[in-house]
């Protein structure tokens, strides 16, 4: 009797318990899904419905909007559209391949050798983490004067090392130098978690160097890389490259900072949103498989942590 | 961060070459700072642009330690605002900006962690894939969206835009909350602790080093930005994008101060509160953060 009672008593205030579980999740859950869905779920749709409107002026007072594919096709049908298109998507994957087989492979190799705690092992990290605290506005300009004014005094007044007779070239090494931050800092940390024991066995194997970074620590940290890898791609369609700040010629923008003018065009000019939008459902469409192709073939051909 | 000193092995042909590449890599970063702020210490007229010996003094040291001239002409040669105001605009983005993402990415992730429901994962899977699809160019429409919400132009307008739980933050907070044991919450149960004094006195205090490091990363990129200020935030210029206008000569009262030792006099003032933050935190920032894989 006193065991069924102490039972409907202790179930009662499991009840209650969970009641207020629930009560406390749902209410910290609250704001940042309603949050997300604003903001997340609501812009993506309010874009989605921009790309297939157009607006159409009835008279001086009235504007409707109608339904339409033209955004999408103009894109395609418009030369000068089009060239823009062409030339945008060409430098983007210019920026991404300099980033792909030039930075990404020499921050894994930074992080071997802080990993491995040679000479000056932690000076060199903060450094290359630099780059990623200090304003880019600041760092981009300073290089830039720097070019342009002290590379002829420097090098017996000749203007060939000047920013402005080397635009490409000087864009690709200052984004290749300030990318080691947050890649170095995440590599090496995941680094840090492979097991002495694991090295030791490799270097009586005789993997030392070259091999034991090839062989034992760039399978371990794998996983870390994949997600730069996979996340990387996204970047060919987002990454501006400062190019706002280096205002260069137009000739090296890449799609993100062409996307980000397109925006900022649109402010105060709504009839110009379906362009932007459909360009971004175009983009969309080409980077989402893309991603998952990458994610597939690292998960197939990439190393295991096993 | 603990390594065995196995792994201290002698310079190979790899770390000799790696040393190179660094050295010059630190080396370059030395003298272009030092160029910076010898540049800022000159006058432009008689010093920099017309020296009288060398012509142009554009790699020498300063006749004369100007720098501080040059601030308090900074200061109020902008046409809408001194560079108190603009520092405070700064502030109040960056930091409002920072808490509101850390705090919400915190909560939702511990939320996910500690209760295993199918709302949960739900979340979990949002995070994961809204990292690995990328949707582009709905920066047109989150505009409009802002101006429909009286969010455009608005400091808190951009708190409440910028306080999502998505990115790989959520996951370094979730790790950290999925490896505490269990038996912490357990026991404070048994001690007769409801959910919201477990968040707060056992989860929180916890992973109150990662907060910091986040925050700080958050901070500095918020401290940084410019392209978003330029775009939804008209009337509050940020130092970030006033240094940019400085150096193109717009929005200016006085013309010479796109002239280069007063930019760089500017980039000093930009630059010195995160190297400060930077050198107080330093550990935090770069010890306490690694991310797995990407299931999904």
């Amino acid at each position: 009797m006193s065991n069924a009672i102490m039972t409907g008593t202790t179930k009662k205030k499991m009840r209650k318990a969970e009641r207020g579980s629930n009560i406390f999740y749902a209410a910290l859950m609250a704001f940042p899904v309603l949050q997300f869905l604003v903001f997340y779920v609501g812009v993506n749709f309010k874009s989605f419905g921009y790309a297939f409107m157009q607006q159409e002026k009835i008279s001086d007072t009235e504007i409707i909007w109608r339904f339409t594919f033209d955004n999408f096709t103009n894109w395609f049908s418009n030369s000068s559209k089009l060239s823009d298109l062409l030339s945008t998507t060409g430098m983007s994957l210019l920026y991404y391949g300099a980033s792909l087989l030039v930075s990404i492979p020499l921050a894994m190799l930074f992080s071997y050798y802080i990993f491995k705690k040679c000479l000056g092992a932690k000076l060199f990290r903060i450094f290359l983490f630099i780059p990623s605290i200090v304003p880019a506005a600041a760092f981009v300009l300073t290089y830039k004067i720097v070019l342009n004014d002290v590379t002829p005094v420097l090098f017996n007044n000749t203007n060939s090392l000047r920013f402005d007779e080397n635009q490409l070239f000087y864009i690709l090494f200052y984004n290749l130098y300030v990318s080691f931050g947050t890649s170095v800092l995440m590599y090496a940390n995941k680094m840090f978690d492979i097991s002495p024991e694991i090295i030791e066995a490799g270097q009586l194997d005789g993997a030392t160097g070259i091999k034991e970074f090839w062989y034992i620590v760039l399978p371990l940290t794998f996983s870390t890389l994949s997600v730069f890898l996979i996340t990387g791609v996204a970047t060919i369609f987002t990454n501006q490259y400062n190019l706002f700040l280096f205002q260069a010629n137009p000739e090296y923008r890449s799609l993100g900072y062409y996307m980000y003018v397109l925006a900022g065009a649109t402010v105060g000019h709504e009839q110009e949103i379906p362009n932007v939008a459909a360009l971004g459902m175009i983009l969309t469409a080409v980077a989402i498989p893309l991603t998952y192709l990458v994610k597939y073939c690292l998960e197939k051909f990439g190393p295991s942590e096993e | 961060m603990t390594m065995s000193k196995s792994n201290k092995t002698k310079f190979s042909p790899l770390t000799i070459t790696l040393f190179v590449l660094l050295t010059i890599y630190v080396l370059f970063m030395l003298l272009l700072l030092l160029w910076v702020f010898l540049t800022a210490s000159k006058a432009y007229y008689g010093d920099y642009f017309d020296h009288p010996e060398l012509g142009k003094n554009i790699v020498g040291f300063p006749l004369k330690f100007m720098l501080f001239a040059n601030i308090k002409e900074i200061n109020t040669g902008f046409a809408d605002g001194t560079l108190i105001s603009m520092a405070g605009n700064t502030i109040l983005y960056s930091v409002g900006c920072a808490l509101f993402k850390v705090v919400v990415t915190c909560v939702v992730a511990y939320l996910c962690a500690r209760y295993n429901n199918w709302f949960s994962r739900l979340v979990y899977t949002i995070v994961v894939v809204t990292m690995i699809i990328p949707i582009v160019g709905s920066q047109a429409a989150e505009i409009q969206m802002a101006k429909e919400l009286l969010l455009y132009d608005q400091i808190w307008g951009m708190w409440l835009m910028r306080s999502n739980f998505l990115g790989m933050y959520f996951l370094v907070f979730y790790s950290v909350f999925k490896s505490m044991p269990n038996g912490y919450y357990e026991a404070a149960k048994i001690d007769g602790a409801n959910d919201w004094k477990i968040m707060c006195n056992i989860a929180l205090p916890l992973v109150k080093f990662t907060f910091l490091s986040i925050f700080l990363i958050i901070f500095i990129e918020y401290w940084n930005d410019y392209l978003i200020p330029n775009l939804y935030l008209p009337s509050y210029k940020t130092l970030s994008l006033a240094l940019y206008q400085q150096s193109r000569g717009q929005e200016l009262k006085v013309r010479r101060l796109q002239y280069v030792p007063y930019v760089m006099a500017t980039v000093l003032l930009v630059t010195i509160p995160v190297i400060v933050v930077f050198c107080i935190f330093s550990e935090r920032l770069m010890g306490n953060l690694s991310v797995g894989g990407l299931k999904g």
